[in-house]
C-alpha cells in the first residue's frame, strides 16, 4: 500500500512537471521569434567602411563594404557591432550601420520661383519659403508673421558651393 | 505515458501557433516597413524644406563669408566625414558666419554652420572634425525636429505637422514660418536638452575615431572654450549648451569606457594653419 502510493505521486509529480513545461513553452510563444531572430538586417551608411577583423581601429582592414551592402548585425561591444556582410565576418563602428536600407540622396533645390525682389532686381529663388525670404510673410491683415530676419539669397551661395562626396573622403584621408 | 503523449501534442500545437504568427507577423512587418518608407521619403523632403528656413534666419541675423577657399576647406572635411558616418539620404552644407562670436550651428535637414570666431579659436584639423561632427550628429539624432515633436515615435511625421509642413495654403505656411521661429529660438536661445548635446559629443568623438583624428583634440577644444564663455565672447554657446566641466567629464569618462585614450590620430595642424591663414 505504501510502495503504490509512492508510486502515484512520483507519477504525479513527474506530469505536473511536463505540464509546468507546456505551460512555459505556451506563455512564452509570443517571443520565440525574437528570440531566435537575434541577428537583424543592417546596412552600410557610408563610403567605403572598414570591416575589421577586430574591434579596434588599429586592426586589420579585412575590405571595405560600399555604401548600401546588406549586413547581418551580431553582437556588439561598446561602439563597436559585429556584422556578416559579403561572407566575411568582422567589425565595423556602430555609426556606420543604418537599421534602414540607404535611400537615393533628397534634394527640394531644383523647385525654382522666379520674381523681383525689393530692390527691383531679377532673382531666381526656390521654394515657396524662398519667396517668403524676400517680401516677407504677412497674414491677411498685412501683419509679418516672424519677427526674424532671413537671407535666402546668402543661402543659394552657400547651396551652390560644389561638394563631393568620393573627393572630399579622399581629403579627409590626408595625413601629416 | 498518455498523458506524456498528451503533452508532446500539445507542445507540437503551441510551436504550430507560433510559426503561423510568425509568418503573420512577418507580413505586418512588410506592410507597417511599405508605409513606414513612403513616410521616410516625403519626411525627409519635408525636413530639409523645414531646416531650410531655418537656415536663412541663421544667415538673416549672421552675415555669410563669401571666402570660397575656406568654405570648401570645411566643407570637404564636413563632407567628408558625412559621407562616411551622415544620412546617406542628405546632403550636408556647410558655410561660416562672419562673426566673432564663438558657435556652431545646425539646422535641419544637412545646414552647417561654424563662426569665425570659433575656426580662429581652433588650434588643428581634428578639432574642426570635432565641431562638424558635433553639428553633424544633431542632424543625424533629428535632435531639432524630436525637440519639436514633429516626428512620431515610429520616425513618421506626425500627421498635423505633416500637413504644415507639405502644405500649399497661407495657414499652413504661416504656421511653418511659426515652426521655424520655434526651431531658431531653440538654436539661438533656448538650447536643446543636456542629454541631447551629451549625445552629440559621443557621436561626434566616435565619427573622429572612425576617420582617424584624434579624440584628445575634442577634449582641448572645449577646455579652449572655457575661458571665453567666462568673458561673454560665447555667451550664446553658454545658454544653449550643458556647462563645460560637465561636457568634459562625460566624454571622459566615454573615453575611457571605450579605450579611445590609447588612440593616436591624426591632427592635420598644418594644413588648417594653411586655410586660417587667409581669414
Amino acid at each position: 500500500m505504501h510502495l503504490q502510493i509512492q508510486f502515484n505521486s512520483n507519477l504525479l509529480s513527474k506530469n505536473y512537471r511536463i505540464h509546468i513545461v507546456a505551460v512555459i513553452i505556451f506563455l512564452f510563444a509570443p517571443f520565440n521569434t525574437t528570440l531566435i531572430a537575434k541577428e537583424t538586417t543592417g546596412y552600410i551608411k557610408g563610403l567605403g567602411s572598414a570591416l575589421r577583423e577586430q574591434p579596434r581601429i588599429s586592426s586589420n582592414v579585412l575590405k571595405k563594404l560600399s555604401r548600401g551592402t546588406e549586413v547581418v548585425t551580431k553582437e556588439t561591444k561598446g561602439i563597436w557591432q559585429k556584422i556578416e556582410a559579403e561572407g566575411s565576418q568582422g567589425w565595423v563602428m556602430r555609426g556606420q550601420i543604418s537599421d534602414v536600407p540607404v535611400r537615393a540622396k533628397k534634394s527640394i533645390l531644383s523647385q525654382k520661383i522666379s520674381l523681383k525682389s525689393s530692390s527691383g532686381k531679377r532673382v531666381r529663388l526656390r521654394t515657396f519659403s524662398a519667396v517668403v525670404g524676400v517680401r516677407g510673410l504677412v497674414d491677411k491683415k498685412g501683419q509679418k508673421i516672424s519677427p526674424y530676419q532671413t537671407d535666402y539669397l546668402a543661402l543659394e551661395w552657400m547651396e551652390k558651393q560644389p561638394t563631393d562626396e568620393e573627393n572630399s573622403v579622399q581629403f579627409l584621408a590626408y595625413t601629416e | 505515458m498518455r498523458q506524456f503523449y498528451n503533452c508532446l501534442f500539445l507542445s507540437i500545437f503551441i510551436v504550430s501557433l507560433d510559426f503561423v504568427s510568425s509568418a503573420e507577423a512577418q507580413e505586418y512587418r512588410l506592410r507597417a516597413h511599405h508605409i513606414f518608407w513612403k513616410n521616410q521619403e516625403a519626411g525627409t523632403e519635408k525636413e530639409i524644406d523645414f531646416g531650410r528656413g531655418v537656415a536663412a534666419k541663421i544667415l538673416g541675423k549672421y552675415p555669410i563669408l563669401r571666402d570660397k577657399q575656406m568654405v570648401s576647406y570645411v566643407s570637404q572635411i564636413g563632407t567628408g566625414i558625412a559621407a562616411q558616418l551622415g544620412r546617406p539620404e542628405l546632403r550636408y552644407y556647410f558655410g561660416i558666419l562672419d562673426t566673432e562670436d564663438i558657435n556652431a550651428y545646425a539646422a535641419p535637414g544637412g545646414y552647417i554652420f561654424v563662426t569665425k570666431g570659433a575656426l580662429k579659436l581652433m588650434r588643428n584639423e581634428a578639432q574642426l572634425a570635432a565641431v562638424l561632427s558635433h553639428e553633424l550628429a544633431h542632424i543625424d539624432q533629428k535632435h531639432i525636429v524630436r525637440k519639436l515633436k514633429l516626428e512620431s515615435s515610429d520616425r513618421s511625421l506626425t500627421s498635423g505637422i505633416a500637413q504644415i509642413l507639405g502644405g500649399a495654403t497661407l495657414s499652413a505656411k504661416i504656421a511653418l514660418e511659426r515652426l521655424n521661429d520655434l526651431a531658431f529660438k531653440m538654436l539661438m536661445e533656448e538650447g536643446l536638452s543636456k542629454e541631447d548635446e551629451a549625445d552629440a559629443d559621443q557621436k561626434a568623438m566616435e565619427m573622429m575615431i572612425a576617420t582617424g583624428y584624434d579624440a584628445q583634440s575634442y577634449l582641448d577644444y572645449l577646455k579652449s572654450l572655457k575661458p571665453h564663455l567666462e568673458q561673454g565672447q560665447a555667451k550664446v554657446l553658454s545658454k544653449t549648451h550643458p556647462t563645460i566641466d560637465l561636457r568634459y567629464q562625460l566624454l571622459q569618462e566615454f573615453i575611457v569606457k571605450n579605450e579611445i585614450d590609447k588612440i593616436q590620430g591624426k591632427k592635420n595642424e598644418k594644413r588648417f594653419q594653411q586655410y586660417l591663414a587667409a581669414l
